[in-house]
């Protein structure tokens, strides 16, 4: 436990210790001999594995979730599932997700964050290994239900792991550049989905499928159990002498620096953990309610446009890719349809990298606020652009659909969907940090619930175009949001949010 | 930029190329093979049994083909494809007849169990319309859905009488006519309805046997016999018949349906429109030839056609019985043996293309 890899640094003297917060001790930077600080903090054992392990965890989520895309075809087939059950697997990760992101993210105010860190990854395994050995409708519809949970947890969790351990400075890098592992994981999903097809064109396919997740995503079970619990929280409950053991745990460097950790005694946030400040309701109090509305509602309108342009995924897909068969006539059929498919989401997932390359890259340089209203102002260039394919026909429509597509894309990876992913981790003080992010990544599923069920209703209704246009509405509706109830956290202290 | 299913055709077409070319030589030599297995080792006989749809065929192919093995012994009989696919798979039948390929997990379940196509069939929608039975109806998949789910109720309503414009609808309840037993021509049925009718697909689907909805006056009957009896005793009524009883149908006096396309034409089955359908899924069957024809894309594409297959185990019970199961089906299958339009003609079939042929003697060549 006690072996964590160190950084070397220069011989440095130790300035004289004062009492200082969590943070404060995370963001100082080391300084020479002659009391010349260096430019950054560098990056200790400790830290860097707690950051691989939350990216590790993203990135068998994003290895699951777009591996079931590639595998649904053949459980449906094998279970005999209809298509009208198709909204119910749908609506069953989405509702874990949903209860994963509210009731187990905001545990991690109550238990800690390790203790959720841990329990995701356990819950992550258990019904992954469950899932490979399902054999009916109900029972998949349950492990993809407890997958959904594990994947809601994680959102609020594997950020405040991540963020509450690193130095300011870098927080929005580090916090993407995990982030960005969910759609590493996603392409490496699709390859060794479409992989495993060519290798074992048969209908159990799938199930292999899902069991080369399982021994490495057991591996980062395990090596979460060796990080230190976030000294961040637990100063803030109060247990000072298990923060400073935490923090001089995190910190170890060679020669260490620093030398004597004296945590500055605050008092105590969130009272006993029987309500009080920590509860539920204080995302709405006075202190929090802005910082609730801008971390909820610009998601919530972020998956509202996401939505919407993926009205267009079936025609780039086919014009990028080919149509599928028109009917699945065979076993061939679905294993080729399904290589299709993983085609297409690899080809949406590149989308997705670039712009959160872009973000990891501009985050801590521009800002969040910047980043996130450039990127709404885009994604309703983006569907202004396809709502103009609705008047052309023929590689003028596709050309204008393409351009629009990409646009809408990658400035929400850069902008919004990165970002507000981001931002719900930092903008909320630390004892109800896990409840309102969860809170906010829950109020955007609710909204891509709604969409889910609403838009096929209003299409028919109100037809693509105004349909379109009232998603640009929206779209800069979360421009407008973001720069009312902005907060920049982009370098700051979370030590110093909310207050 | 051509699309991935033209690749894969191609590359399909490429790596059975060998098998096709293959399979032309053992054409031409099945027949002599037959015929070589007659002339040695005792009596054999291979007991077939299933698709009431194929049983024509087999009682045209018997007598000829007892002058090419003497030494083999056929049987025949008429029990519907689910139980001829079960007998196969629990060895009471050397040969079972089905219009329909095993599921995925009777296949899981019965590794050395193949499904060998030998022709292409077809399959008709009938009816006994008093006065309008000399002209052909037309009707597509969602209506029929409607009316074998009791939504569509007279034969005036709306949805026929779009599509029959100047044909004066009698205001008739329709009475349909549906198997009982497990039969591969309600599987072929219920599929174009699967695939033609979104509300069919999603709250019934298709298979040999399933759940029916009730629908108020409806008859069930077993057997394409059966059905064509059903229908010629029961005005207003309409039911599907596989294409081999087109004698039976014409001796009926029944009108047939011509029934709408993947590109909204509506065809009657002719050995041009099965042809033109088949051909547009050649290249889609896979190496176990499990695959179904129905719907097919093209605008001359007949909707409603099917592999007919034997279905045989590779383990047979002794090196005798698999050598004349192997050269009666080789025989079977070749363009100038039990392919051969004197056979397939009487019964409406049409000859297995030369790329499914190859498939075909691929698999036979399995059994031992």
């Amino acid at each position: 436990m006690d072996d964590v890899a160190t950084a070397d640094l220069p011989a440095q003297s130790t300035p004289a210790q004062t009492h200082k917060s969590v943070q404060q001790y995370i963001d100082e930077l080391p300084a020479w001999s002659d009391g010349t600080k260096l430019k950054s903090a560098p990056m200790t054992g400790m830290q860097w594995r707690i950051w691989s392990l939350a990216a590790a965890g993203k990135f068998f989520e994003g290895y699951v979730v777009f591996m079931t895309g590639v595998a649904l075809p053949l459980i449906s087939r094998e279970f005999h599932i209809a298509s009208a059950q198709n909204g119910i697997i749908s609506a069953a990760s989405l509702a874990g997700i949903l209860f994963g992101a509210v009731l187990l993210g905001g545990l991690s105010d109550y238990f800690g964050r390790k203790p959720m860190f841990i329990g995701e990854m356990v819950l992550f395994c258990a019904f992954l290994a469950l899932l490979i050995l399902c054999n009916n409708f109900l029972s998949l519809a349950i492990c993809l239900f407890g997958l959904g949970l594990a994947l809601g947890c994680d959102y609020p969790t594997a950020h405040m792991v991540i963020s509450e351990n690193i130095p300011s400075a870098n927080r929005g890098r580090l916090v993407l550049g995990a982030f960005g592992f969910q759609a590493v994981g996603a392409l490496a999903g699709t390859g060794v989905g479409c992989l495993v097809l060519v290798l074992i064109p048969d209908l159990s396919a799938w199930r292999w499928m899902y069991a080369t997740a399982l021994i490495p995503a057991l591996a980062v079970t395990i090596g979460r159990f060796f990080v230190v619990e976030s000294a961040n929280w637990l100063s803030v409950r109060g247990n000072h002498d298990k923060a400073e053991q935490s923090v001089t745990r995190l910190l170890v460097r060679k020669p260490q620096y620093p030398t004597d950790i004296k945590l500055a005694r605050a008092e105590a946030n969130a009272g006993n953990g029987h309500g009080g400040q920590g509860s539920f309701m204080a995302l709405f109090n006075a202190r929090n309610r802005r910082a609730t509305i801008f971390a909820s509602v610009p998601w919530f309108l972020q998956d509202l446009g996401t939505y919407g342009i993926g009205i267009f995924t079936p025609v780039i897909l086919a014009a990028a890719l080919g149509g599928g068969s028109d009917h699945v006539r065979s076993l061939s059929d679905l294993i080729s349809d399904s290589i299709l498919a993983a085609k297409g989401a690899a080809l949406i997932d590149v989308l997705l990298i670039v712009g959160i390359v872009f973000a990891v890259m501009l985050a801590d340089i521009y800002g969040r606020i910047k980043l996130q209203i450039f990127g709404f102002i885009g994604c309703a260039v983006g569907l202004f652009l396809a709502s103009l394919s609705i008047d052309l026909t023929g590689t003028g429509r596709i050309a204008m659909i393409f351009a629009g597509f990409m646009l809408f894309n990658f400035m929400t990876n850069l902008g919004p969907n990165a970002q507000t992913y981001l931002l719900a981790g930092e903008v909320f003080p630390t004892e109800v940090r896990g409840m309102g992010a969860g809170f906010a990544a829950a109020f955007a599923k609710i909204g891509a619930v709604a969409t889910a069920f609403l838009f096929p209703i209003l299409l028919v209704e109100i037809g693509t175009r105004a349909l379109l246009y009232g998603l640009i509405v929206t779209s800069l509706l979360g421009a407008v949001v973001t720069w009312l109830y902005r907060i920049e956290t982009t370098g700051v202290n979370l030590d110093e949010i909310g207050k | 930029m051509s699309s991935p299913s033209y690749q894969r055709s191609q590359r399909t077409r490429l790596r059975l190329l060998p098998a096709a070319l293959f399979a032309a030589g053992l054409s031409a030599l099945a027949p002599a093979s037959a015929q070589d297995a007659g002339h040695g080792g005792g009596n054999v006989t291979l007991n077939e049994t299933g698709s009431t749809l194929l049983y024509p065929l087999f009682q045209l192919w018997i007598p000829d083909y007892g002058h090419v093995a003497t030494n083999v012994s056929l049987t025949a009989a008429a029990t519907g494809s689910g139980a001829g696919v079960d007998a196969a798979i629990a060895g009471n039948a050397r040969i079972g007849a089905s219009d329909a390929y095993m599921s995925d997990e009777q296949v899981e379940k019965n590794r050395g169990i193949l499904n060998v196509a030998v022709a292409i069939s077809a399959q008709t929608v009938n009816y006994n319309i008093p006065g309008l039975n000399d002209k052909n109806l037309k009707l597509d998949g969602p209506t029929l859905a409607g009316i074998f789910t009791g939504v569509i109720k007279m034969w005036d309503a709306p949805e026929i009488a779009a599509m029959n414009p100047g044909v004066q609808l009698p205001h008739q309840a329709i009475i349909p006519i549906r198997r009982e037993d497990a039969s591969g021509d309600t599987f072929i049925f219920t599929q174009f309805l699967d695939f033609s009718a979104q509300t069919w697909g999603d709250k019934i689907g298709y298979g040999t046997s399933i759940n029916w909805p009730i629908v108020e006056g409806e008859k069930v009957t077993t057997g394409n016999d059966g059905v064509v009896q059903a229908l010629a005793a029961t005005p207003y009524s309409v039911g599907y018949v596989g294409i081999s009883f087109h004698g039976q149908i014409a001796k009926a006096s029944l009108g047939t349906a011509m029934l709408k396309n993947q590109s909204g034409k509506f065809l009657l089955p002719t050995a041009d429109t099965i042809s033109k359908g088949a051909s547009q899924l050649d290249p889609r069957t896979p190496a176990d030839e499990r695959l179904t024809l129905v719907f097919a894309p093209g605008d001359d594409s007949y909707p409603l056609i099917n592999y007919e297959y034997v279905v045989v185990s590779t383990k047979q019970t002794n090196p005798a019985t698999s050598d004349a199961l192997r050269h009666f089906l080789l025989w079977a299958i070749s363009a100038d043996g039990g392919n051969a339009p004197k056979y397939l003609d009487m019964v409406g079939f049409i000859p297995l293309p030369t790329f499914i042929r190859a498939l075909s003697e691929n698999q036979i060549n399995l059994i031992k």
